[in-house]
């Protein structure tokens, strides 16, 4: 027998391992095409001959008669009166010999859509027209359908075929209405709620995590899935995680943002050759709206989807986008009266320009874009004083958004005004801080990675009046540190070399430029760190005296006794934390004591300030667990004490804060493993854990999620406490606050990590059934 | 491809050994075993000879009950076809019952199939010898999951059973088209030479 015969052969077999009963009358089943978890494909032809056609067998049998078979019975006989180009012609339908539905349907040859995604492949989704002439085909397909009241329910590019010419057609419609039915209603998961293949892009609602049923806006949530992955490659969710985590790393990802994924893929040189360089930003809005949570807030047709994606070819701005600027500072105005109030002192004096700049507008055109200029630098103003500004978290955030939204309006005037840009850039920077200092990560990715690209156009365009290489820099280093506190550590040395090349060139341009080698200082500094947690601490030593190096000469060039105080601490820091990796126990104290002095005498000059008082609270917290290591716990609560009280103080100050957070965590571990080991103390100690410490961890952690460097920080910094808790003999409640972390930061361990940690948590409560029963 | 190249281990000789245990009288284990292994071929056959799902279950309890009865004296001769032909001949001997049974209201039956029932002489039709080699196919396939690594068992998922073009599955599985073909045809070597054992040893 020939090799293709037998594989033939073979394929048959296989295929029909199957349940029995698989017999279609009048088909026969010529081979398997495709077999998922709820049916098989498979390619047939009539007993009497003919072209080859698709059958679709669903694994579960509907009974006869029963509510699942009629509903199934009904919307498939609507299928067979669907005539568009756009979509599989139905054929036939029925049920098999042992009672599974099947579908008769146009056999496709061509590729599906996920075989030809994303933008930029060679293919219709070569450009971005190519690629939005097939979306919009493809929903024309769904509109049609959903008018003649067929839902679709399982969007997705693998059941989407295209024709020769690269159309797209749509395959199994109402299919899903089966599965609906059989497995009850909105319950899609598997058992362990791990997600399955083809749920990656369903609508919240058929995932049971909003109420509801399925509608048409279910579809519409697929088509913005699918949008989204036509433009990044990417599906929405990752199938065959546990729900939570897709969700969490769907996140990580910036979903319903395809143009920041693009963008950050763009900085990781990630784009296949052929990609566009930008894409138009409305996209981003329009893939949000299609996806939101709620369908009350999706489009509500899929026609009002096309209809924007129309009108953004064709370079009008979309519907969905965000009311106009009046109106949203109105709504400021209400909600956020303090940020508004520093909003409208800026714009007070854009007021004023603008209304000048009207009055001339009369005598002469074009000076209304002066106007917007005034405006822009005016906003930038504002935004530079940020830092003054003593507003709460949210209300600074509000007031970094509604300026960047000025700005992009602004720009859908003038869209290449380089003040304005420059100043939306900036404002973009200012805002990635704030993310990241509230605990969002991907969010401040995005916006660093957003205001990079716009500061690298300016550098290369020429624009003047900012040193564009400083900005890149920094930005550089905030995406450096954020990728560090993702684990990402090579991520972060790359980003860090770059701010380093940077600032290096400034620094030879001119040797005696003191920002430039403050920067360079700080970034040598990053690279010093990194190269510690790497474990290669020749690099890390050579990198940190480099930095010393450089403080000396800004020294030398007159640098301020502040900014030299700054670096000092941080080295010291630094060095200390070298010492203690190496168990050099008595000179990271004495490193680490110099350290806290060095922090006071900064706080000294700038008492109302809190980030000083920050390092200085980090500082003591460092010290106090030196000190504790060493064995003198006297020193050490000592330095507890006084971090606690900086802290205290400085959280008021910026409250949401989420460094300040973690430590607060890793100051309250010390604290109650020191006070259960005091004699009296047990009592206290046991009820603030109780009271104070888990109900606290329980609301932190899911929102220290994004943060693996930090969970496993505070699950490294536990063990002592939990040790602790065990000896006092409350070995259950030393497993409660283990196992709290360690599920927290699981998915960030290495194996052999989460082996040792599960077999100590099994450890305890094994410890604490044994004492319970002994008790009773 | 040292993997790939190591030749594929007979199955052990019967299920032969499973046919033996039959006879040995070992306990009801060894019929389900037996009915994971051979029930799918003779429900594959009962299927394409038209019956229905009622009459294909009908079916396969008389065969296995007629099995229960008659295997512990089974004795392998090769040269009268072994474990297929002998298989065959139950299977079609229920089948005739069956018929006979329901002649009030006939087995709707393949006009080909009804032609291999009625025909004098006991070989089997050309269905079974189909499905019989299916069902060898099967069970080496089986095999070949568990011994292959995952990597070329993957590829040769991909490029031989689901007929998807080599350089596509080159690309997904990060290896080279040469390389899929050579997986390919090394597995299929690895699968013929299974199956044409099984054969000799079963029949």
């Amino acid at each position: 027998m020939k090799e293709e015969e037998l594989l033939l052969l073979l394929r048959e077999a296989v295929g029909q391992g199957l349940p029995p009963g698989f017999r279609v009358p009048g088909y026969r089943l010529l081979r398997l095409l495709g077999k998922g978890s709820q049916g098989a494909v498979f390619a047939a032809r009539l007993l009497e001959g003919g072209d080859e056609v698709a059958i679709k067998i669903l694994l579960r049998p509907a009974l006869p008669g029963s509510r699942a078979a009629r509903r199934l019975e009904r919307e498939w006989a609507l299928l067979e009166r669907l005539d568009h180009p756009g979509i599989l012609r139905v054929l036939g339908h029925g049920r098999t010999a042992g009672g599974h539905p099947y579908l008769v349907q146009e056999l496709l040859k061509g590729p599906s859509l996920d075989r030809v995604l994303p933008l930029g492949r060679p293919g219709p989704c070569a450009t971005l027209d190519g690629a939005l002439d097939l979306f919009l085909a493809l929903c024309r397909a769904v509109a049609h359908a959903h008018k003649r009241g067929v839902l679709h329910r399982d969007l997705k590019p693998s059941n989407i075929l295209l024709d020769a010419a690269g159309r797209p057609r749509v395959a199994d419609f109402g299919v899903a209405v089966a599965l609906e039915d059989t497995e009850g209603g909105a319950t899609v998961l598997t058992r362990t709620d791990v997600l399955v293949g083809s749920l990656a892009y369903a609508a919240p609602e058929q995932l049971g995590l909003e109420e509801g049923d399925a509608d048409l806006r279910s579809d519409i949530h697929a088509l913005g899935a699918i949008l989204h992955e036509i433009l990044t490659g990417e599906p929405p969710l990752e199938p065959g995680l546990p729900l939570a985590r897709a969700l969490r790393e769907r996140d990580a990802r910036g979903f319903l943002r395809p143009v920041a994924v693009h963008r950050r893929r763009r900085a990781a040189g990630e784009l296949p050759p052929g990609t566009p360089r930008r894409l138009p930003r409305d996209l981003d809005a329009v893939v949000a709206k299609a996806t939101a949570r709620r369908k009350e807030e999706r489009y509500q047709s899929v026609d009002a989807l096309a209809e924007d994606l129309e009108r953004l070819r064709r370079g009008q701005p979309v519907r969905v986008r965000r009311a106009g600027a009046a109106e949203r500072l109105l709504r400021l105005t209400r909600q956020h009266p303090l940020a508004s109030l520093f909003l409208l002192l800026a714009l007070a004096g854009l007021a004023a320009t603008a209304w000048q700049a009207q009055r001339e507008a009369r005598l002469r055109s074009g000076l209304s874009k002066w106007a917007l200029q005034a405006q822009a630098l005016l906003l930038d103003d504002a935004l530079n004083a940020l830092g003054r500004f003593e507003g709460t978290a949210a209300e600074r955030e509000t007031l970094i958004l509604e300026s960047l939204r000025l700005f992009e309006d602004a720009l859908r005037e003038f869209p290449e005004d380089p003040s304005v840009r420059a100043a939306r850039a900036k404002a973009l920077y200012h805002l990635g801080v704030l993310k990241r200092d509230r605990g969002r990560p991907h969010e401040a990715e995005a916006a660093y990675l957003e205001a990079l690209e716009e500061f690298e156009a300016l550098e290369r365009e020429g624009a003047s009046g900012e040193p564009w290489r400083r900005w890149r820099s920094l930005t550089s280093v905030r995406l450096g540190d954020l990728a560090k506190e993702a684990l990402g550590f090579d991520a972060a040395r790359a980003w860090y070399l770059r701010a380093e090349a940077l600032d290096r060139d400034r620094v030879a341009q001119d040797p005696s430029d003191r920002t430039a080698l403050d920067d360079l200082f700080w970034s040598q500094h990053r690279l010093g760190d990194l190269a510690w947690r790497q474990d290669e601490f020749d690099v890390a030593r050579a990198r940190l005296r480099e930095a010393e190096a450089l403080a000396t000469r800004l020294g030398e060039l007159g640098a301020s006794e502040e900014s030299r105080d700054r670096m000092r601490l941080a080295l010291e820091t630094s060095w200390a934390n070298l010492l203690l990796t190496h168990q050099d126990l008595e000179a990271a104290r004495r490193a680490l004591r110099v350290a806290v002095e060095r922090a006071r005498a900064v706080l000294a000059a700038e008492p109302s300030a809190p980030e000083p008082r920050a390092r200085l609270a980090w500082a003591l917290a460092s010290l106090a667990r030196a000190e504790q290591e060493a064995g003198d716990e006297e020193a050490a609560r000592r330095a507890l004490e006084e971090c606690r009280s900086h802290l205290a103080r400085v959280r008021k100050a910026l409250p949401e804060h989420f460094d300040l957070e973690i430590l607060d965590r890793l100051v309250s571990f010390q604290v109650l493993e020191l006070d259960l080991r005091l004699p009296g103390g047990r009592e206290t100690a046991l009820a603030a854990l109780r009271t104070e410490l888990l109900p606290g961890l329980d609301a932190f952690l899911p929102a220290a999620a994004g943060r693996p460097a930090a969970l496993q920080l505070l699950l490294g910094r536990v063990e002592p406490l939990v040790g602790a808790l065990a000896e006092a003999g409350e070995a259950a409640l030393a497993a409660d606050l283990l196992d709290r972390l360690l599920e927290a930061a699981r998915p960030w361990l290495s194996r052999g990590e989460e082996r040792r940690y599960r077999k100590w948590l099994q450890d305890l409560r094994a410890a604490a059934g044994s004492d319970g029963s002994g008790r009773e | 491809m040292d993997e790939a190249a190591r030749p594929l281990q007979p199955e052990d000789p019967t299920r032969h050994s499973l046919l033996h245990r039959i006879r040995a009288g070992a306990g009801p284990d060894i019929w389900e075993e037996f009915a994971a292994c051979y029930g799918p071929l003779i429900q594959n056959w009962c299927q394409r000879t038209g019956l229905g799902a009622g009459d294909c279950d009908e079916l396969l309890q008389e065969v296995f009950r007629a099995l229960l009865q008659a295997l512990p004296s089974f004795h392998y001769r090769k040269e009268k076809g072994g474990f297929r032909a002998y298989l065959w001949r139950v299977v079609r001997n229920q089948a005739l019952a069956l018929r006979r049974r329901r002649l009030r209201q006939p087995l709707p039956l393949h006009p080909a199939a009804e032609e291999t029932l009625t025909r004098e002489g006991q070989e089997p039709d050309a269905v079974w010898e189909e499905e019989w080699r299916k069902h060898h196919l099967r069970r080496a396939w089986e095999r070949l999951q568990r011994e292959l690594p995952p990597h070329q068992l993957e590829v040769f998922r991909l490029h031989g059973l689901e007929a998807r073009p080599a350089r596509e599955v080159a690309e997904r599985c990060g290896t080279t088209v040469p390389m899929v073909y050579k997986i390919r045809h090394e597995c299929m070597r690895r699968l013929k030479a299974c199956v044409e054992r099984q054969i000799e040893l079963e029949g």
